[in-house]
């Protein structure tokens, strides 16, 4: 059997700050999808910001209705998979051989 | 806002933060199915190159840590690792304390309409060990009022989907060893948590007495409001494992899901001790928890040694070490089986003579 790492060893090893784990050009890789994702999540706010503005200016959709809607399942299942993508998308090079 | 359930699972506060839970639970899983096996090779091969014993699956875990961490796949890892946590906790938890007097109401609410199924003692002292900010969930299981439903909206991310309906718990309630006697009158859930194994043991024992016992009154008070809420009859208490308020046999069967990892290693004869006491002769003991005593590959191990110190699971290497079978025969439990269940968790079953 191999050795034990003991608890006050972990909860010593923890710090009290935030550690660092990355000192390497991935960093920048990772950094790069951060910046993707922050860059789409920002586009699809503002987006449904102004939407959402308008639907209620206009006395079509209020914001309760959108925070109270209830998906088919059948659309939940297209938003998995557009989420999936996404997912993908931005950390999908991550996972390629050779980094 | 009350947003409704989606089945047994509550949906989060604000659509807002369904949409980013959603987004971390694919980050979660993308950390581990995808990105973990390309880390596993690398970690394999540096083992190997380094010349450590059985690629690294013996070596002890300094030696380990300095060939793995260099690696910069192994620190992206653990950096989305360590972030999906935190940002899946405080998000939701943010939201939750934008209303405490909301959520403090439900619970106060469900502890008027049913007093006699929740039982705490406020003098009640939490163990130090018990602080900590487990899994970094913010406040812990202690130290925050709100834990319980913190706890429940983030676990539905940690469990990557496949806990939405309490199916685990279903599963590992429907794994507790019935006495040879027939099916248990008093059954009891040691470090219950929020309760989603104590009502799944009710649902499959209907006529039984279940009781849910966990150190953290803010989850035993959420488990409370949530069995209200679903109309299923089941007593809990703020408790401890290893110092238990019930008589000598007064259970037929003992569950203790997931509990053993949380605490540290020298309560694991005084938790087992305890579970024999309460045990009439003839009850079973069943544990559900990460596998022991067993060797563990290399990358494993790194994951192991991440969520002990960076996801707070300090507990966790000792109990993967210990040797679960041995202690509960120390302790007189005899008809010992140890099985590998379809998840990452194994059961041992055994019996009070």
């Amino acid at each position: 059997m191999s050795d034990v790492l003991k608890a006050e060893e972990a909860i010593a090893a923890a710090g009290k700050t935030e550690p660092a784990f990355l000192s390497h050009p991935l960093l920048d890789r990772l950094l790069e999808s951060v910046m993707v994702l922050s860059a789409e999540l920002w586009v699809e706010r503002d987006r449904r910001r102004i939407l959402e503005q308008l639907l209620a200016d206009k006395g079509i959709v209020s914001p309760a209705d959108i925070e109270t809607y209830q998906p088919a399942p059948d659309e939940d299942a297209e938003r998995a998979r557009l989420r999936s993508q996404l997912t993908h998308r931005v950390l999908g090079p991550l996972a390629k051989t050779g980094t | 806002m009350d947003r409704g359930m989606t089945g047994v699972l509550p949906r989060t506060p604000t659509l807002e933060d369904e949409s980013y839970l959603d987004f971390m639970e694919d980050v979660r899983n993308f950390a581990i199915r995808e990105l973990f096996p390309v880390m596993s090779q690398q970690v394999t091969a540096a083992a190997r190159k380094a010349g450590l014993a059985d690629d690294g699956a013996t070596a002890p875990y300094r030696e380990l840590g300095a060939v793995a961490d260099p690696l910069p796949l192994v620190g992206v890892w653990k950096r989305i690792m360590r972030s999906q946590q935190q940002i899946t906790w405080n998000k939701i938890a943010a939201t939750l304390h934008e209303n405490p007097a909301f959520y403090e109401a439900q619970l106060a609410d469900a502890e008027q309409a049913r007093p006699d199924r929740l039982h705490y003692d406020p003098e009640f002292v939490v163990p130090d060990y018990a602080k900590l900010d487990i899994h970094l969930q913010p406040g812990g299981y202690c130290n925050d009022p709100l834990a319980g439903f913190i706890f429940h909206h983030g676990t539905k991310v940690f469990y990557q989907g496949d806990n939405n309906q309490d199916e685990l718990h279903h599963q590992f309630a429907d794994m507790l060893l019935e006495p040879a006697d027939g099916p248990p009158k008093r059954i009891l859930d040691t470090g219950c948590s929020i309760g989603q194994g104590t009502t799944a043991l009710k649902e499959r024992f209907p006529d039984a007495e279940v009781w849910g016992v966990d150190v953290g009154l803010p989850l035993v008070r959420y488990g409370h409001k949530r069995a209200v809420d679903l109309g299923i009859d089941v007593h809990f208490a703020q408790g401890l494992a290893e110092d238990l308020q019930f008589d000598d046999g007064h259970f037929d069967s003992v569950l203790a899901y997931i509990l053993f990892h949380e605490v540290p290693s020298r309560l694991f004869k005084p938790i087992i001790r305890e579970a024999f006491r309460v045990l009439r002769p003839g009850g079973t003991y069943t544990v559900v928890d990460a596998p022991n005593n067993k060797a563990m590959p290399a990358p494993n191990r790194v994951w192991l040694r991440f969520d002990a110190i960076y996801n707070c699971e300090p507990y966790s290497p000792a109990f993967v070490a210990c040797d679960l079978p041995a202690l509960l025969e120390e302790a007189g439990f005899t008809d010992i089986q140890v099985e590998m269940t379809p998840t990452f968790l194994t059961r041992t079953t055994c019996r009070k003579p």
